[in-house]
């Protein structure tokens, strides 16, 4: 190593004054840029992800990641122009909202074709188990992305207790841009953004290579693949069973360490759990429920949100109906310190109104979205009628 | 399972970070800032990870802070080997028991430091409930730093230090994740006063991380499918058995030695002069010169503390001495049998090595020359696999390289 300088300097005649040095550094960076224009992959588009196709067919846009590669964040659909012949709705929303086929806004889509005169477009903003912090994001996206509505789905299993989790750490690299405004989420903005995500941040916006890493990742994980001289074997060998006791996602960690093992046996226990949460006051709740509320508000559109609804058999259960009134009791409160008259929160699942023709795979996943899309259309265009009084849907 | 990490980010963090660091350092003249600095740095990244990972390590380092006085005061007492030994057990103890039982010890210091917040902070309570479970990272590398540590101001060769030293040195950024086991003189001059970024010490960190970067970024990651072979070997070829252990082999020496030379070129750039861990093993031509090139920081701490304490004034000892370190070696990956064999398999050949190399020169055929690197090359890559896959496992693997399947 120590005879680098010395090799540079007398072979190169570089670094003899931090000058040259200052020169040298100026010039790679001048050279990445100018590589990154010519040989830059394009970026993600919203036609790249690879979400399942909506049964039944609906012409929703998910704007959202699938994948934990994907560095793109919410895109812009592709006429970002406001487009003055389309009522654009976004939709936020987990699982509950779309999961494979079903996709309770794609049921929405063919149920309003328009509203006033304009026609509904409906675009998705939807992961799998989003953290409070993506909900926030989303809304931000969707007002930058001129959305004339928005819908929020409240699942109550990651909105409304500190079960929340980093499940899409590749999201924070706007949690900084996110969070700014509020000085009390500082502390999470810190916690959740760390100097590499800036860095990563910053790069990408300096350079197009970087800036679709996402394409780039993907294609050197298929140079090792290309590289790879072993062969799989056909038969997945049988996973290792994983020692109950220490499951390694954070959700699960916590859930076992407080009630065993055998929390796991019972899906509608566990969720029951979950949905209660650990602390009645939780300060993730607090901390960003009342941000998601306070961005709605001033979002200026107007704005559903409704408590994602539950499967009737888990209602069913004691204990479950415990939780749920909980969940209720906690929207409630957060409805009543709503003061916009075009946001409207609706506490309370609505799954008593569809409850006989009610089809879930679990707790909270639909295996037909059409009888609860039925419900909440009408409570969709009352919303829009809050800020369009005449206007109509149809 | 045990949670894994990627070092990657923690060096993907660091890295930015230096371009704050090393401005506030060059303003920070006072070495109780500049220590500071490195604390606060140190403990930051930690609760990136995950924050109850910042409280296991500070807990780690301020047992080592409270021992090494103690050490100090009574290193020439009567009965300063046994402060000594009890220092070093309390900070040997959290890796022996992470390395005897894995899965308890993951389990009970994440719970334990999450208490921690629990008890004093709603707010850190919840940010620390939404991080990932994480194993003790780098907790192999403090503790032995730590033990150096103790071990030399029982010597006599390190003064006592404040806790604001000790603290600084064991949670010194670089060193934190992946080592190397630097020694507290390595990074002394940094925590004690300001040491200028020259235009020579900058350009050698800069070009050790693109380095480190180039070894752990192209080399690893292009080979890193090789480790796959140790989970589908029964469904493999002879030649692609061969073939994979041959690229691991590559793979294992790139990432650690990339991970080191971030480390010592982050390290050079706060001001820290960390030796190197890697000396080009694989172009060492007998088993002696490759383990005094292959995670040199390890095999100098053992060989220091342990195999010139055995040998001591002793050279009939020096046998004992080889196989004892060399077990070590094997233990401190894992505490398994194949880990033990490790140790074994090494200590054998090192002992032929000395006994050969005593009666009789090495030959300076032209030949040798380019067969002896690839023999060591050969030798070291053979016993990988005891490294990561447990004894019957293992046993079965080296069946498969020779064709015989169970």
């Amino acid at each position: 190593m120590n005879q680098i300088p010395t090799l540079l300097t007398e072979r190169f005649g570089l670094f003899r004054t931090w000058g040259s040095f200052a020169r040298v550094a100026g010039w790679v960076v001048v050279w990445c840029v100018v590589i990154g224009l010519i040989l830059s992959p394009a970026g993600p588009n919203i036609d790249d992800r690879d979400h399942a196709a909506d049964t039944p067919a609906s012409n929703v846009r998910y704007l959202s990641p699938t994948s934990r590669q994907d560095f793109g964040g919410f895109l812009a659909p592709h006429d970002t122009d406001p487009n003055d012949e389309q009522f654009t709705v976004a939709w936020i929303g987990g699982s509950e909202v779309k999961l494979d086929a079903v996709s309770v806004a794609g049921e929405v889509s063919n149920r309003i074709a328009s509203f006033g005169d304009r026609t509904v477009q409906i675009d998705g903003y939807t992961l799998i188990a989003p953290r409070p912090i993506d909900v926030l994001r989303a809304i931000d996206s969707a007002v930058a992305n001129d959305s004339d509505a928005i819908v929020i789905s409240i699942n109550a299993i990651w909105l409304t207790d500190e079960w929340s989790m980093r499940s899409w750490p590749n999201l924070d690299v706007a949690n900084l841009g996110t969070l700014w405004r509020w000085p009390r989420s500082w502390p999470w903005a810190l916690s959740l953004t760390s100097p590499a995500e800036v860095a990563w941040r910053v790069s990408r916006a300096a350079s197009p290579v970087v800036g679709a890493q996402n394409r780039l990742n993907e294609r050197a994980l298929e140079i090792v693949d290309a590289l790879d001289l072993t062969s799989q074997p056909t038969e997945a060998a049988a996973p290792e069973d994983p020692d109950p006791r220490l499951p390694t996602d954070p959700t699960t960690f916590w859930l076992v360490q407080e009630y065993g093992p055998s929390v796991m046996d019972d899906t509608t226990q566990r969720v029951a759990i979950m949905v209660e949460g650990l602390d009645v006051d939780s300060p993730v709740a607090d901390s960003f429920n009342l941000r998601i509320l306070e961005q709605v508000q001033s979002a200026g559109v107007p704005t559903l949100m409704y408590v994602a609804p539950f499967a009737p058999a888990a209602m069913a259960d004691p204990t479950f109906a415990a939780a749920a009134q909980q969940v209720e009791a906690y929207w409630t409160r957060l409805a009543n310190t709503n003061t916009s008259p075009i946001v409207e929160i609706e506490p309370t699942p609505m799954t008593a109104e569809f409850a006989e023709s009610a089809a879930f795979n679990d707790v909270v996943h639909m295996r037909d979205a059409g009888p609860f899309a039925d419900v909440i259309v009408p409570r969709l265009c009352a919303n829009w009628r809050t800020a369009h009084p005449t206007w109509e849907c149809s | 399972m045990i949670p894994s990490y990627d070092s990657f980010d923690w060096f993907s963090s660091l890295i930015p970070a230096l371009l704050v660091l090393i401005p506030v350092l060059a303003l920070v003249r006072v070495g109780f800032a500049r220590r500071a600095v490195f604390v606060v740095t140190g403990l930051y990244l930690l609760a990136l990870v995950a924050p109850r990972l910042a409280v296991f390590h500070l807990a780690f380092w301020v047992v080592a802070a409270i021992a090494q006085p103690i050490v100090a005061a009574t290193a020439e007492r009567r009965h300063g080997l046994w402060v000594l030994t009890g220092s070093l057990a309390a900070v040997l103890a959290p890796m022996v028991a992470w390395k005897l039982w894995p899965i308890e010890f993951v389990i009970d210091i994440n719970v334990w430091s999450n208490q921690v917040f629990r008890s004093t902070s709603d707010l850190l309570e919840a940010i620390d409930f939404t991080a990932p479970i994480v194993a003790p990272i780098g907790l192999s590398f403090s503790a032995f730093r730590a033990a150096d540590l103790l071990i030399k101001t029982n010597l006599g060769l390190v003064d006592r230090l404040t806790p604001g030293r000790l603290l600084g040195y064991g949670l010194f950024p670089p060193l934190l994740v992946v080592g190397p086991i630097a020694s507290y003189d390595e990074t002394r001059a940094t925590l004690d006063h300001q040491v200028s970024l020259t235009r020579d010490r900058a350009l050698l960190g800069a070009v050790q991380i693109l380095s480190g970067l180039f070894k752990v970024f192209v080399i690893a990651y292009l080979l890193s499918w090789s480790g796959d072979i140790f989970d589908v070997f029964d469904a493999n070829s002879v030649w692609r058995i061969w073939a994979s252990l041959i690229a691991f082999t590559w793979f294992f020496y790139a990432n650690f030695d990339g991970y080191s030379d971030l480390a010592i070129g982050a390290g050079r750039l706060l001001g820290a002069d960390l030796r190197p861990n890697f000396d080009a093993p694989y172009a060492k031509t007998n088993p002696a010169d490759f383990w005094n090139s292959w995670h040199i920081s390890l095999t100098r701490f053992l060989r220091t503390n342990v195999f010139t304490a055995i040998v001591g004034r002793h050279p009939r000892r020096q046998y004992a001495g080889i196989v004892i370190t060399m077990l070590l070696i094997g233990l401190w990956h894992s505490v398994t049998w194949a880990s033990v064999l490790f140790g074994v398999y090494h200590a054998i050949f090192l002992l032929a090595h000395r006994a050969i190399a005593g009666r009789r020169p090495p030959s300076d055929a032209a030949v040798w020359t380019f067969l002896k690197p690839a023999l060591v090359f050969a030798w070291f890559g053979l016993s990988l696999p005891l490294l990561q896959l447990d004894l019957s496992e293992a046993i079965d693997f080296y069946g498969a390289m020779m064709g015989i399947r169970s």
